[in-house]
């Protein structure tokens, strides 16, 4: 029982201290404050669920971060996070307190609210600067594919930004 | 390329210093670690387990309804088929759950889980629906039954006009259940297929879905062919008891 309770204390400090991870991978998946609670909320869990299989062969936010991106993709709803009206995106995003975020941060949220589940995954990679390596191992694709993908992508994210300008 | 800098946009997520701050205490996280998992797998599981718990709980009423009319050997071999019925779809039910895929999926790639999931949902989950809606149409013989029983305190012999009401009701009851259990998890499924469809975007994968689709689509017919076989075989048998 005490060892149960240490793991979870263990859990709890490490997903408190990279919390970061799971605020942009919501910021980026959800519409609104009530998407983003059900989504943090199911990726904590899974996280949970899954932590006996983290073995510390790569750190532990590498891990948390592909369990929390396989949460969002798979995570589906009765109304799509994707169908939404781009002139009512909040200003704020966060779940207690307002919070301002500077103007070009609203810009790529709006353009990468435009993305597919699976563009956004990949933009989301690009950004935190993960190697091909990684992102080809966390789809499922190969490197070569990646580089397709990403190139792809990254042309549709610079025209919708164009757009939102 | 639109000429945007998107080097730019990237040095801004990375400055971005609020995605970094503790938003959520300890005890918040506790809680969602304690919460109930809304993804499609657990969807999957409680629907089913909801399932199995009702069949039970009609198996209950069907035996009461046994020693209730135990005088009546007539009725005897409907409710004995019926309880026979029960039981299959339960142990079928069961069977299924067993195959769910495995909850620590959360840590393979995309791919993977969503061949996974989709596996799963077209091999066994579409059958099980089929099974699942049995539940409603027992309900609706058992009601039925206990109607007239109290009514009549006993259950008339049915004549051919009472046996084609009661097949249309149980009809009815049977596809009602399964259009709507179909309608509602195609709706999952279908968001699944296309996450799939955006990481392959060829052929393999519009043939794999259309490999599950040639499958489930030969299971649709082959249940459809079995139920509709025990149906009219239900219906022979009462006309035949009660006549």
């Amino acid at each position: 029982m005490n060892k149960q309770n240490e793991i979870e204390k263990e859990f709890i400090a490490k997903i408190q201290k990279h919390q970061g991870i799971s605020h942009k991978i919501c910021f980026v998946y959800a519409k609104n404050d009530a998407d983003k609670e059900d989504l943090y909320q199911e990726i904590i869990l899974q996280l949970w669920k899954s932590y006996s299989s983290f073995k510390g062969r790569s750190e532990f936010s590498t891990w948390m971060y592909r369990v929390a991106l396989n949460t969002a993709i798979t995570l589906t709803k009765k109304f799509s996070y994707t169908n939404w009206n781009i002139e009512n995106i909040p200003n704020t995003y966060e779940f207690e307190k307002t919070m301002e975020l500077s103007e070009d941060i609203k810009i790529l949220y709006k353009a990468i609210s435009k993305l597919n589940k699976v563009e956004k995954a990949i933009i989301l990679m690009w950004l935190e600067e993960k190697s091909y390596d990684e992102i080809a191992e966390t789809i499922g694709i190969t490197v070569k594919n990646v580089s397709v993908k990403l190139v792809r992508t990254k042309k549709k994210l610079a025209e919708l930004i164009e757009k939102l300008q | 390329m639109a000429n945007i800098d998107l080097e730019k946009y990237k040095a801004v997520w990375k400055n971005e210093r609020s995605f970094d701050e503790k938003k959520l205490s300890q005890t918040q996280i506790y809680e969602f670690t304690t919460s109930v998992s809304k993804n499609i797998v657990t969807l999957y599981k409680k629907g089913m387990v909801f399932d199995i718990v009702y069949k039970l709980t009609l198996l209950i009423a069907l035996v009461i309804l046994v020693f209730l009319t135990v005088d009546q050997t007539s009725s005897l071999y409907v409710n004995l088929f019926i309880i026979a019925l029960t039981i299959t779809g339960i142990v079928w039910q069961i069977t299924i759950l067993n195959k769910i895929p495995n909850k620590n999926q959360a840590d393979k790639n995309f791919l993977d889980i969503l061949r996974s999931y989709i596996g799963f949902y077209y091999k066994y989950y579409i059958t099980s629906i089929f099974v699942a809606a049995l539940s409603n149409a027992i309900f609706f013989l058992i009601g039925s039954f206990y109607y007239l029983f109290f009514k009549y305190q006993q259950i008339p012999y049915f004549d051919i006009d009472d046996i084609i009401v009661m097949g249309i009701g149980l009809v009815l009851s049977y596809g009602i259940g399964v259009l709507v259990q179909i309608k509602q998890n195609k709706f999952h499924v279908n968001q699944l297929e296309k996450c799939l469809n955006e990481i392959e975007e060829s052929t393999i994968t519009e043939h794999r879905i259309e490999t599950y689709r040639i499958k489930r689509n030969r299971n649709i017919f082959l249940i459809s062919i079995v139920l509709l076989v025990g149906l009219f075989l239900l219906i022979f048998l009462t006309y035949q008891l009660y006549n």
